[in-house]
């Protein structure tokens, strides 16, 4: 009885062994179309969708796989998507996509329309980044520098991290209905013969609608509230020192919501602020006192408050809530926000901020002043 | 009295554990429904009380007679209607089979889409739970002691990689929607506790400080517990709602390093995990077969048991019903007469028969 137990599970493995060993229908490498980068359009009523993809069936070199960029369309994103198969014959793998650009077009009509992909899918990442484009995404993912394509993953490490400019962050916003989702701003540049890419800023959604973009000294305040140090740099006009030229190492932001009876709510924003100033366009002033250094930090102050107020106003008198206001209210005064939070959105505009500010400045660099 | 296979209470804590894990890493909208995962964090500490009270029982019962268990005490006291009662023992671990199962279906099917075929993958999970089902619990639990040290490095390596992509903002007050998910919360932690009557079988097999070891373990899984939610909800904020499974949708996300996309850490522990827990429970089904029919038929059993429960496979859309949220309500008043109203009735028996004895 034991012979014949032990001959038949070794029947049973040597089966498994030959059949089963998951080698067979297992798809070789050169016969998939590894996704780097997506580029959402819309033409009239269909989805364009471009992909950059590694094509390991004519590579470049040995070191280095050659980057393919396919374009297809579709009535929907995933009927789009399975015509890169038909397109290529290549089985598109979606796990190592770095970045989904969206069009100004596509973020218009709204992104629910087609984001459900990126969310269901199996193969799909919660942190693939997201960011819209003036004009179309595709542009930027066939951009050439010389003969050469723009990489997905060069793109990809253009936006900061702890922007939260990704899927994630997207739909956790819309569904979360209380902050609105913003994304990273690219747009392609052209210098002197050659296209770059260029992270020009934010783009602002109401609801999954692209509502509007921040540019300038706009992105520059949303950066600091978002804690992105070295976003630009950041020019401050001041008596003794002429025009100096600041950038922002580290930003730290405490909100502080007050309920007021028979008003509206006032946000007290305090933010510290690290600041580096590194270049001064001056006569070489060595000698400066610490009056003028103090000086230097109050038109610094001055100027980021500005930047804040205008930041504040652009944004909240467009009631979006892209700051995170409404979740710092929940937190702290949750039985308040109940009653309110169904017009939320409306109550924005009519809130108060009050900006405070911590600077710390500190003068780099070689040269004495 | 027979023999008895004899582990020590460690290795039986880390089996338990490594059970109840399975439960907490596939936590989320299959098993919740709409319920607010982050309500779940009050429902732990107090599942973790209850579990403890329902606990009372089984161990008063383990501590009358620490040589006897739940289905022996039921054989002597019952007779015959004992073995009867010992059906639905058997018929309770088989349903946390076929459930462990079903969610496995689920998660493979949804979150992983494996180009080979779900069926298959689950024969063959079954075939070697079988296998260690019919081994017994001294080979199970020298498989769980690997897998428990496997286990709790993943686990500290996954709380490493997602602490740093914590976000406060993201940690609503509690309640906030009110008290009912707190409720459900505590409704779905005790209906997955089927440890608590797999300890009622398998107290007596294991030598050692048993009341530590039900201190530890219980403390040690409603802790895990938490800290996953706090993991969860501070590093996904509202997108965890949308996640069927948003423990393995976080281990996606941490980062340590130069290590990424950790879910093939989460897939190894996770799947080791269904394996211990699938064979411990064929085993306790064989158990009570063997007190009915013999040892001859426990083994075959085990066989016919993995069979059926492999079936689920192939008419998985007909058996929704096994991980659906009606499950919870059933599962629970199915542990309560088999963890407590059972137990019970044996020990006012046991006791009147020793009163009765000692006249």
């Amino acid at each position: 009885m034991k012979i014949v137990a032990r001959r038949s599970i070794l029947f049973f493995c040597t089966v498994f062994l030959i059949f089963f060993c998951g080698c067979s229908g297992g798809i070789e490498l050169h016969e998939k179309f590894i996704i780097q980068g997506i580029a959402v359009d819309k033409d009239e009523e269909k989805y364009k969708l471009t992909a950059q993809a590694y094509d390991f069936q004519t590579p470049k070199d040995e070191q280095e796989p050659n980057i393919r960029v396919v374009e297809v369309s579709g009535r929907t994103l995933l009927e789009a998507l399975d015509n890169i198969k038909k397109k290529t014959s290549l089985n598109p793998v979606y796990s190592q996509n770095m970045i989904i650009l969206m069009g100004e077009d596509v973020a218009k009509s709204g992104v629910n329309n087609f984001i459900d992909f990126f969310i269901r899918h199996c193969e799909t990442r919660p942190k693939v980044k997201l960011c819209v484009c003036s004009g179309d995404a595709s542009d930027i993912l066939k951009a050439k520098d010389g003969d050469k394509t723009l990489k997905a993953s060069n793109i990809h490490d253009l936006i900061p991290d702890e922007l939260g400019s990704d899927v994630m962050h997207f739909v956790g916003d819309v569904y979360g209905k209380i902050s609105d989702p913003y994304v990273a701003w690219l747009d392609l540049s052209e210098n002197s013969g050659s296209k770059e890419i260029v992270f020009k800023g934010v783009g602002l959604f109401h609801d999954d609608v692209l509502d509007e973009f921040l540019e300038n000294d706009d992105a520059f305040g949303f950066m600091i509230f978002k804690g992105i140090p070295n976003f630009s740099s950041c020019v401050v006009k001041n008596d003794y020192f002429g025009e100096v030229t600041c950038s922002v190492t580290n930003s730290d932001i405490k909100t502080v919501p007050e309920i007021i009876e028979n008003s509206y709510p006032v946000f007290k924003i305090n933010i510290s602020v690290d600041i580096s100033a590194f270049a001064f366009d001056s006569d070489y002033k060595t000698n400066a006192s610490e009056s003028d250094i103090k000086g230097l930090e109050k038109s610094i102050e001055a100027k980021l408050g500005s930047i804040y107020e205008s930041l504040l106003k652009k944004i909240t008198s467009a009631n979006i809530d892209a700051l995170g206001f409404g979740k710092v209210m929940r937190n702290s005064h949750p039985e308040y926000f109940k009653k309110i939070s169904d017009n939320w959105r409306n109550i924005i505009s009519k809130c108060k901020y009050e900006v405070t500010q911590d600077v710390k400045l500190s003068i780099t660099g070689k040269e004495p002043i | 009295m027979e023999k008895r296979p004899a582990i020590s209470v460690s290795q039986l804590f880390c089996l338990l554990f490594i059970s109840r894990m399975v439960v907490s890493m596939t936590y989320g909208n299959i098993l919740i429904g709409s319920s607010d995962i982050w309500d779940h964090l009050i429902s732990a500490p107090i599942s973790a009380i209850l579990a403890w009270i329902i606990l009372i029982p089984i161990y008063y019962l383990f501590v009358l007679d620490k040589k006897m268990n739940v289905l022996d005490n039921l054989q002597e006291l019952f007779g015959k209607i004992g073995l009867g009662l010992i059906i639905f023992y058997i018929l309770y671990f088989l349903l946390v089979s076929f459930h462990t199962v079903s969610v496995f279906e689920k998660f493979i099917f949804n979150a992983i889409n494996p180009p080979i075929s779900v069926p298959f993958l689950t024969i063959l999970l079954l075939f070697s739970s079988c296998y260690g089902a019919y081994k017994g619990i001294e080979a199970i639990s020298r498989a769980s002691g690997f897998i428990f040290v496997f286990m709790v490095f993943a686990m500290i390596f996954f709380l490493i990689s997602l602490i740093s992509s914590i976000e406060p903002v993201n940690y609503k007050p509690l309640m906030f929607g009110g008290t009912e998910s707190v409720f459900e919360g505590i409704k779905l932690l005790i209906s997955q506790s089927s440890c608590i009557p797999a300890m009622g079988v398998l107290l007596p097999m294991a030598k050692g400080n048993h009341k530590k070891g039900i201190i530890i373990w219980n403390s040690g899984v409603y802790l895990v517990f938490a800290a996953l939610i706090m993991l969860v909800v501070g590093t996904m904020g509202d997108f965890a709602q949308t996640q069927l499974f948003p423990v393995y949708t976080a281990a996606g996300i941490g980062k340590f390093g130069s290590f990424k996309h950790l879910d093939s850490l989460y897939l190894g522990i996770w799947i080791s995990g269904i394996f211990i827990k699938l064979s411990l429970f064929l085993m306790l089904t064989g158990e009570g077969i063997k007190k009915i029919w013999g040892e001859q038929v426990r083994k075959k059993s085990i066989l016919i048991f993995g069979f059926l429960i492999s079936l689920t496979s192939f008419f998985s859309d007909k058996l929704e019903l096994l991980s659906s949220p009606f499950m919870t309500n059933f599962l629970i008043w199915f542990l309560m007469i088999i963890s407590v109203v059972i137990p019970l009735v044996l020990i006012l028996v046991k006791l009147k028969k020793r009163r009765r004895s000692v006249i």
